[in-house]
């Protein structure tokens, strides 16, 4: 245990970050969908593996590269995005929630297989944009340039932005006002349902932001959406569901725990996680920052 | 005093709505809680049945503090109640509905083997009976109409052979007709049973027909309190009956 | 004195009345055992594959599962995610003990499956049952994928991906046509289900129903509802423990696939496809899930999840009720007088007809298509064979189902309203045409389940009293629909 000097923890510290602004990308679109529609969207992890796949896709036509598709990507996952929620959840927003779960249960399943009908079975790799290969010294320390430059960047650029959005613009008051009392906003003369898809279509950007941004780290494979799916199940819970000031709490604690776990229990880092998760519920059901919901179970 | 709620206070965040309440209720009376829209009616009553906790307060049920207890051991101790919006197990036939409750009531749910059929048949029965359901036992309860829905209600608070009967608005949204079908079983119910009765209503008419002692709640707090005639005759009520169109 | 000797003889004749209380399912299930031990026999002795042997097997170990899981999300409407958790734990704990304990009683290994599932559930359901909906969709989904990642990554307790292999069975299991761990697996899952059966209709399994339906209310009648979750979540945990170390039984071996979210996904499928809402929906679910998976998995693994995430979406959207609870679900308000009630059950009977007879030419059409791909639109072999899909193509064999199957369903059912003896015969016989068509045809097994669905739902249809009197009394002056 003992033994770690602080500049390893502050190595681990800020890998921490890296990993916590790339969950924030993803969390933060199934935070904001929940918030404002009331639909836990499983499907959003088929956003961010389309995002990683559609960048593959781009690089391989050769028209510019990694840049252009790292905002192309996202735009192509809204399309889906879009798409999904007149097809399938326009007609049940008023069913029972259970059945919204099940029925973005189903197009996980759906969109999985159809990843594998297109790209195949086997793993993919985006090689990292030129001229950001290497490493980048921070405090005496080598880090991936891409992660400084890139990554994080563009989580903190995002956090700000839906800060921004939110708090501070004409749109922003509607939809922090649709998730205190969704029957309201109707009531105030705004086409819901035109709120309800242009919610769903950031959604679903984030998510393909997140894949996008995240493609050239890792291996792309089918099933790496039901993997993140999790991950971000344990984020929004920690922080509060529809919360996004929560969202980015567990965004932060989730990367960290998995960082500087690593360096106690090296394989089983990620129970630390649940750990946690199990202490927030017994102490905070509702999340570190979420609302507290006394009347109904 | 059978019921006694002691300066009870309930805020959410900022919001007070229910601010230093005193209520009691003696054994066998028929009380009444009034006030317009948004007085704290229903929290009152929340409050008391364990759905919410008081914010500062004690609730008295007897001689014995009630105050924080979880709804179902409420219940068990002898407080009925029905709530504002129809409450029932909608997908359950009408008999399943009220045997469920009498089951809970005898402390029977834990039995996984015997089937339940034929359990507690004629004391359900009999329920039925007394809230006029005989012969739509078998319907599904949720395709009953709204009239039946409300008796049924009544049905399952009764099968807890509670002391006091909690009924919020039991004639809500009901025809004129339904309305003085409903009082009178809720009266001869009462008044068979022995039950202490504790309601809220809008229609000043059935209040004053069958209500002993009247609460009159405004923003949360206690406006006037004692016999219909005194309430009628008290200046603040008039003033909030009159200043706001009911 | 008197009065104590009174409730002592009242309370003695309560628990005789207890322990016989007549239960007439009870001969239902006896029957089904009676007439599915002998299965192996007539397989073996028709000359079919042993590879249905094992299929049968596994089709009873899913029902099981399947059964035990609806206990939660039917009766109780607790949706877990994550149910394949427990599964995997009653796998590990039967597989692990019997393999690292030489001389433990096989049925000892096997009996410990259920109590480390119940263990597992008792744990992890103490911090999911408190949160409804979908915080326990999401606690359920990650405690169960948690599960999976131990099994998968710690090698020195479970072996990891490399799973537990050689687990040692009795002789008389390991013989090779199965035919005796078909019928081991039978007597414990009749009973096991039969178990269930008492439970849903147990005044316990009321309490659950009626937490599904309004927990606040149940709340208020007395019942603590987050404890009597807690109780189904352990009962079920079980419940599947069992079923998944009978799944270890059947491979001898263990890996963390049982555990995995695809077999959650399975067993929740199997509940929705049956009908949650019926306690029997389950099996029906289990039959249909295993051999469509048997019929699509040989051609086209990468189609499966696509096809389940079709499945389940066309369920939410068409039949919320599932097939069992299509076939019984009947409209009919508790006010209706006789007149109105006729006409409301032959429009039902209608358009369930009409949605049957499409079911089933699209699903004979697609399995068909599945297994011989390359027949689809034109024939494919070279020798005229008379009435052979291949002959003929798949599709223009459809188009001509269509064409005269609707055509006469079209005509039967528009004599529905002055029926006679006769027209019920026909309007029997016509899926049973279909259904011999079909084998004759050779239609894949799925296809043949969904016409012999149809058989069955006419048939449900046509015993129903009100259905009965309402063809019987008919007159033409009254029909004109």
């Amino acid at each position: 245990m003992a033994g770690f000097t602080a500049d390893v923890l502050l190595v681990q510290f800020i890998n921490g970050l890296f990993i916590a602004a790339g969950i924030y990308l993803v969390a933060s679109g199934l935070s904001l969908v929940f918030g404002v529609l009331g639909v836990l969207n499983f499907a959003h992890g088929s956003f961010y593996m389309y995002g990683a796949f559609f960048v593959f896709t781009w690089i391989g036509f050769k028209l510019g590269g990694f840049w252009p598709a790292l905002l192309i990507a996202p735009f192509a996952v809204v399309i889906v995005g879009i798409a999904t929620e007149v097809v399938f959840l326009r007609p049940i927003y008023k069913a029972d929630p259970l059945y919204q779960l099940l029925l973005t249960y189903g197009l996980v399943l759906m969109f999985g297989d159809v990843v594998k009908l297109i790209w195949g079975a086997d793993n993919q790799s985006v090689a990292r944009p030129v001229g950001l290969e290497g490493t980048f010294p921070i405090f005496g320390a080598l880090f991936p340039s891409y992660q400084v430059f890139v990554l994080l960047p563009i989580g903190i650029c995002t956090m700000v932005a839906l800060y921004l959005l939110l708090n501070h613009t004409q749109i922003g008051n509607v939809v922090r006002a649709a998730t205190q009392d969704r029957e309201m906003v109707g009531a105030l003369g705004v086409n819901v349902r035109l709120l309800y898809t242009g919610v769903f279509a950031v959604g679903a950007f984030l998510g393909g932001l997140g894949g996008a941004v995240l493609a050239p780290m890792g291996a792309l494979y089918p099933g790496m959406d039901f993997d993140v799916i999790i991950e971000v199940f344990l984020v929004v819970v920690l922080g509060g569901l529809g919360s996004m000031a929560g969202t980015a709490l567990g965004a932060l604690i989730y990367g960290e725990l998995k960082s500087l776990g690593i360096l106690f229990v090296p394989d089983l880092e990620s129970v630390f996680i649940y750990v946690l998760m199990v202490i927030v519920l017994l102490t905070r059901p509702q999340g570190l920052l979420g609302k507290r919901v006394e009347t109904s179970r | 005093m059978l019921l006694r709620v002691e300066a009870v206070t309930k805020s959410f965040g900022g919001f007070v709505a229910v601010r230093d309440v005193n209520l009691s209720v003696e054994r066998g009376r028929m009380a009444c809680v009034i006030g317009p829209n948004g007085a704290g009616k229903s929290t009152l009553f929340n409050l008391i049945t364990g759905h919410l906790q008081p914010t500062r307060g004690r609730v008295f049920f007897g001689d014995r503090d009630i105050t924080g207890r979880p709804p179902h051991a409420i219940c068990q101790m002898g407080i009925g109640r029905s709530f504002q919006r129809t409450n029932i197990f909608p997908r359950l036939t009408v008999f399943d509905n009220v045997q469920i409750a009498v089951l809970s009531h005898h402390r029977r749910t834990l039995n996984m083997l015997t089937p339940a059929r034929a359990l507690v048949r004629d004391e359900t029965m009999a329920l039925l009976d007394a809230v006029g359901l005989a012969g739509e036992e078998r319907s599904t309860s949720g395709t009953l109409s709204y009239g039946l829905q409300k008796q049924l209600e009544l049905g399952i608070a009764l099968a807890s052979e509670p002391q006091v009967l909690l009924l919020d608005e039991p004639t809500a949204g009901m025809s004129p007709q339904e309305t003085a079908d409903t009082i009178a079983l809720i009266g001869r119910i009462v008044r068979d049973r022995g039950l202490t009765l504790l309601f809220t209503e809008h229609d000043m008419d059935v209040v004053f027909s069958i209500a002993e002692r009247i609460t009159v709640l405004h923003q949360g707090a206690v406006l006037a309190e004692g016999t219909p005639e005194e309430v009628q005759r008290n200046e603040d009520v008039q003033r909030i009956y009159l200043g706001e169109a009911e | 004195m008197a009065n104590l000797q009174g409730s002592i003889g009242e309370g003695a004749v309560a628990l005789r009345r207890a322990a016989t209380a007549r239960d007439p399912m009870i001969w239902a299930f006896l029957a089904a055992l009676v007439l599915l031990f002998w299965v192996p026999e007539l397989i073996l002795y028709m000359g079919w594959a042993k590879f249905w042997i094992q299929f049968t097997t596994q089709v009873f170990i899913w029902s099981l599962f399947g059964v035990s899981f609806n206990l939660l999300m039917g009766y109780t409407g607790m949706i877990s995610f994550g149910q394949a958790a427990y599964l995997g734990i009653g796998g590990y704990t039967a597989g692990l003990l019997l393999k690292n304990i030489p001389g433990l009683s096989f049925y000892l290994g096997l009996a410990a499956a259920p109590v480390g599932g119940a263990l597992a559930a008792l744990v992890i359901g103490y911090f999911c049952v408190r949160r409804t909906h979908i915080y326990f969709a999401i606690l359920t989904l990650a405690f169960g994928h948690i599960v999976y990642l131990i099994a998968f990554k710690w090698y020195g307790f479970t072996g990891g991906d490399n799973g537990l292999i050689g687990i040692p069975v009795p002789g008389w299991i390991a013989e090779p046509t199965f035919a005796n761990y078909y019928k081991f697996v039978l007597v414990i899952c009749v009973v096991a289900i039969y178990l269930l059966w008492r439970i849903v209709n147990s005044p316990f399994g009321r309490a659950l129903t009626a937490i599904r339906e309004n927990p606040e209310r149940a709340d208020f009648i007395g019942i603590p509802v987050d404890r009597y979750r807690l109780y189904a979540f352990v009962l079920v945990g079980a419940f599947s423990g069992l079923a998944g170390a009978l799944i270890m039984v059947n491979d001898r071996s263990v890996y963390p696939d049982l555990a995995h979210w695809t077999q959650s996904t399975q067993v929740l499928l199997m509940s929705l496809l049956g009908g949650v809402y019926t306690f029997f929906g389950p099996i029906v679910g289990a039959l249909l899930l295993r051999t469509m998976d048997a019929d699509i998995t040989q051609n086209y693994p990468e189609i499966w999840q696509l096809f389940l995430g079709g499945v389940l979406v066309l369920i939410l959207f068409g039949l919320p009720g599932g097939i069992v609870g299509f076939i019984q679900e009947r409209d009919v308000g508790s006010g209706d007088d006789h007149a109105t009630r006729t006409a409301k059950l032959l429009r039902q009977f209608r358009r369930k007809s009409w949605m049957f007879f499409g079911g089933a030419l699209l699903f004979t059409t697609f399995f068909a298509v599945l297994h011989s791909p390359g027949a689809w639109l034109l024939p494919r072999a070279r020798e005229f064979v008379p009435f052979s899909l291949v002959t003929w193509g798949i599709v223009p064999c459809a188009l001509l189902q269509l064409v005269v199957g609707g055509s006469a369903l079209w005509w039967l059912l528009r004599r529905a309203d002055r029926f006679n003896r006769i027209d019920a015969a026909l309007l029997l016989a016509l899926p049973v045409a279909a259904l011999v068509l079909h084998v004759y045809l050779g239609t894949p097994l799925s296809g043949l389940l969904i016409v012999l669905l149809w058989v069955i739902f006419t048939i449900y249809s046509l015993c129903q009293a009100d259905f009965r009197r309402a063809y019987r009394i008919g007159s033409p002056a009254a029909g004109g629909g």
